[in-house]
């Protein structure tokens, strides 16, 4: 269960493949894995819940490769939670993701549907730009945009229907019938029960799954399907796999309340052929998946992102739907039928299974193969019967919704010394520290007596450092230079979340000076060329700070906050200038080189720029000297 | 191209000289010595660049030094490298009591390497030699060792006490005029080689 504590984080770990989904001529939609299959692996650390309000910090990995994206973070309205039960009375909004550990549910609650949809965007733009990072651009599948947000993939039936606004009951009625469809297969719940009866095709209450394809059956036309291929990126598994999952489909998709038929089927007809994967497809059908599990997870996010009251619209999508489908939207995927999805996480997650978050390390590891077997024909099963051949397109490329969820590990994130504590083992989970280099919004904070945003801990961290260190008694502090190598081993340090002091405060200083010079927007960087000249030259005073206060929109955006808190540091050191002979003007030179990116090219219009910055930097530190802290000259 | 020797100029030949280092080893304390015989204890720091001219008289021909003086902060090289292109000599100054300042200077040379001219003179300054022994921490073996690991000049200097300031900057100046005069001489033959006024017009000086 996730603590609220201070700053206890828990960690979720969520899995997402890259994929791309074709629609059959019976309108049974499958997901395959894109030609490398990749996984990519999103990480939630929920940083704080505090008066309502959660910050979420995301990471995407793609698993065998290098690549983590770190997203901002998130400022969430609702709350991360996770519940087993009684939470649709509570959440009228919400993404949830099938839990690892039997029933419990996993979710984001927001305020507002907006928020909830965009939310759910972004996390999955966060999958999907490091995914499309970390793909052979050569191929022809990553040629194309990967479609990210599920609003905007589906056909144009669906989005009406989804934007239909929500009332209350049918919320309700939505968020029961998400808790069922939560229930639904995942990798590590058991399948459901399978249903009285089998259901209408494009009405099923969730999955189709086709039985296990005896051998008459003409089965996908490539044969490869069945053969093992264990060394295949998606499908990593001891090579039994294959033979064992049913003929998986994705049909389209119905809760069982039948009212708010929102979401449902992301049966997406091909608007833009894709014939170029076509022999591609034919040739990778080992890896193909149709992703039952991804797609009942996907409807149930779908149906909270987009909860509406349009029921009766859906009937009429469908219909819409179907009929496009029938004209001829068929798809090679009609032909896949192996599917291992859930054991493709195999191996790779068995390090992380260390992190005492309960089972649901489990759902990613080595339990899946066995649920899948033993689950299969449990599953709700719908036979689509016939045989998936003829002209078959693709239909899109996505990144599936996050599915696989786990509370993989419970860390701890130390604002005083600024790194997580508890991360796992792993290049993947030390990226977490990093905190050089990254936007402000991406670098974990902690809140200091005095400002009202709260500041980077990596920041205040030094900040004591220095303090503690007798830094600001040092002669030419923040201008000496540190050895370089040193430096760079410091940073490192930090960035790895082992940092526990260095030989030399200049290093600390000097770092405080990096962050804000690799920062990929500067600090200043909202000032325009005119205000800095028009800042420079005023007498320092209030009205300068009120100037600086304009600019930044009161404080609403523009890390006005942090600008002060830099100020500060600066002004502490000035203070003390009889010891370390850093004047103001000294502080602001050596400063104000990292504060602001200077545009031009020419290096004397650059210059003459930078010495602007430089008077700005000056007087704004002078004005805040004498106006905070009564120094002056 | 004008020549070198067109008989309207004031001098004979342009020299472009180039201080680089660390923060605050007294790079510009040696160019204030050099260019104005005049020291300050202030601890001033330079915005991106500053340059100073001197002339001088070097083997009876005279010459124009127009020395740059360079901002020490790390944050500032994007501007301070453009200037390298031009310089025909660089002084890389260390402070013997700041160990970083010396363990840099490996750093500098190769911003050297990927910034300046090919054939550029360097010549590697100690300075601050005037400060107490126990203050003293690059011994003149060490500066002397790692300039002859890069086969150029070494000079303790004291911008303070003005020691040795005018002799770094002569060497340099007459290493750069040596490969000029050389130049010069193939270049009148080949006739494409650049003379030392090439790059005299676009500094942005008087």
């Amino acid at each position: 269960m996730f603590s609220r504590r201070g700053s206890e984080i828990a960690v979720h770990q969520v899995s997402c493949i890259v994929h791309r989904t074709v629609v059959g001529p019976d309108g049974v939609q499958v997901w395959e894995a894109l030609d490398s299959g990749e996984w990519a692996v999103l990480r939630l650390f929920v940083e704080k819940v505090e008066d309502g309000e959660s910050i979420v910090r995301l990471m995407s990995h793609v698993d065998g490769s290098t690549e983590v994206g770190l997203d901002e973070l998130l400022r969430l309205e609702g709350q991360w939670w996770v519940k087993d039960d009684d939470w649709v009375e509570f959440y009228k909004y919400s993404s949830m993701f099938a839990g690892g550990e039997g029933d419990t549910i996993y979710g984001l609650a927001f305020a507002n549907k907006e928020q909830c949809s965009a939310t759910t965007g972004k996390i999955l733009s966060c999958v999907a730009g490091t995914a499309a990072g970390s793909r052979d651009s050569s191929r022809p599948v990553s040629s194309r945009p990967i479609s990210i947000n599920p609003a905007m993939a589906r056909p144009e039936s669906s989005r009406k229907i989804n934007q239909a606004p929500l009332d209350e009951g049918a919320s309700n009625r939505s968020l029961q019938s998400q808790k069922s469809i939560s229930r639904m297969p995942s990798y590590k719940t058991r399948p459901p029960p399978p249903p009285d009866s089998t259901p209408p095709r494009h009405k099923c209450d969730s999955v189709s799954l086709v039985p296990p394809v005896p051998p008459a059956t003409p089965p996908a036309p490539v044969p490869t399907a069945h053969t093992p291929q264990p060394s295949q990126g998606l499908v990593r598994r001891g090579g039994d796999g294959e033979g064992v999952g049913g003929k998986v489909r994705v049909s389209s998709f119905r809760r069982p309340s039948g009212t708010i038929e929102s979401s449902v089927s992301r049966t997406l007809t091909d608007s833009d052929g894709g014939s170029s994967s076509h022999s591609l497809v034919s040739g990778k059908l080992s890896r193909k998946l149709s992703l039952a599990s991804f797609t009942s997870v996907e409807n149930m996010i779908m149906a909270a992102t987009d909860v509406d009251g349009g029921g009766m619209e859906i009937e009429d999508a469908m219909e819409a739907e179907m009929k496009k489908i029938e004209e001829g939207t068929e798809t090679e995927a009609e032909r896949i039928s192996r599917m291992s999805l859930n054991t493709g996480r195999e191996g790779s997650k068995g390090k992380e299974g260390d992190g005492g978050g309960g089972g649901g390390e489990g759902g990613v590891g080595g339990g899946d193969i066995e649920e899948e077997e033993g689950g299969e024909e449990e599953r709700e099963v719908k036979n689509e019967g016939e045989p998936l051949t003829g002209s078959q397109q693709q239909s899109e490329n996505g990144i599936s919704l996050p599915t696989n969820v786990t509370k993989g590990i419970h860390v701890v994130y130390n604002e005083e010394r600024a790194h997580y504590e508890g991360l796992p083992d792993g290049a993947e989970w030390k990226i977490m520290n990093k905190q050089f280099g990254i936007p402000i919004g991406a670098v974990p904070k902690t809140t200091v007596k005095g400002y009202e945003e709260r500041i980077p801990a990596v920041l205040e961290m030094m900040k004591k450092y220095l303090i503690e260190h007798e830094g600001i008694d040092v002669v030419g502090i923040f201008r000496l230079a540190p050895d370089k190598d040193d430096c760079l081993w410091a940073k490192q340090q930090i960035n790895e979340g082992e940092f526990n002091g260095c030989s030399d405060v200049n290093i600390v200083a000097n770092l405080i000076k990096v962050f804000f010079r690799e920062l990929p927007v500067s600090l200043l960087d909202m000032f325009e060329d005119k205000d800095i000249c028009k800042i420079a030259d005023m007498e320092p005073g209030k009205v300068v700070l009120d100037e600086v206060e304009k600019v930044c929109g009161g404080g609403k955006k523009g890390n006005l906050a942090l600008i002060y808190w830099l100020l500060d540091l600066m002004s502490t050191v000035v203070m003390n200038e009889k010891v370390n002979r850093m004047s103001a003007k000294n502080m602001a030179i050596v400063m104000s080189p990292n504060l602001y990116s200077i545009s031009s090219e020419n290096p004397m219009a650059a210059l003459t720029m930078s010495q602007k910055v430089a008077d700005f930097t000056t007087v704004v530190l002078k004005s805040r000297l004498g106006v905070k802290w009564g120094y002056g000259d | 191209m004008p020549a070198s020797a067109t008989p309207r100029k004031k001098y004979d030949h342009l020299v472009k000289l180039l201080l680089i280092g660390d923060s605050g080893v007294g790079k510009s304390c040696l160019l204030l010595r050099f260019a104005d015989d005049s020291f300050t204890a202030a601890y001033i720091t330079t915005i991106g660049i500053d340059f100073k001219i001197k002339n001088t008289v070097v083997d009876g021909k005279k010459i124009k030094l127009q020395v740059w003086d360079t901002a020490g902060q790390e944050r500032f090289r994007t501007i301070t490298t453009a200037y390298y292109r031009g310089a025909m000599g660089i002084l890389l100054v260390y402070d013997v009591s700041e160990e970083d300042s010396f363990a840099n200077v490996t750093n500098w040379m190769s911003q050297i390497d990927e910034n300046a001219g090919e054939g550029v003179k360097r010549v590697l300054v100690a300075n601050k030699c005037d400060v107490p022994a126990d203050e003293r921490v690059i011994s003149e073996e060490q500066g002397r060792g790692l300039a002859e690991q890069y086969g150029i000049p070494y000079f303790e200097t004291s911008a303070k006490n003005n020691f040795n300031v005018e002799e770094s900057f002569m060497q340099v100046t007459r290493d750069v005029l040596k490969d000029m005069v050389k130049e010069k001489g193939e270049g009148e033959k080949e006739g494409l080689k650049l003379g030392p006024e090439g790059g005299g017009g676009d500094g942005g000086c008087c």
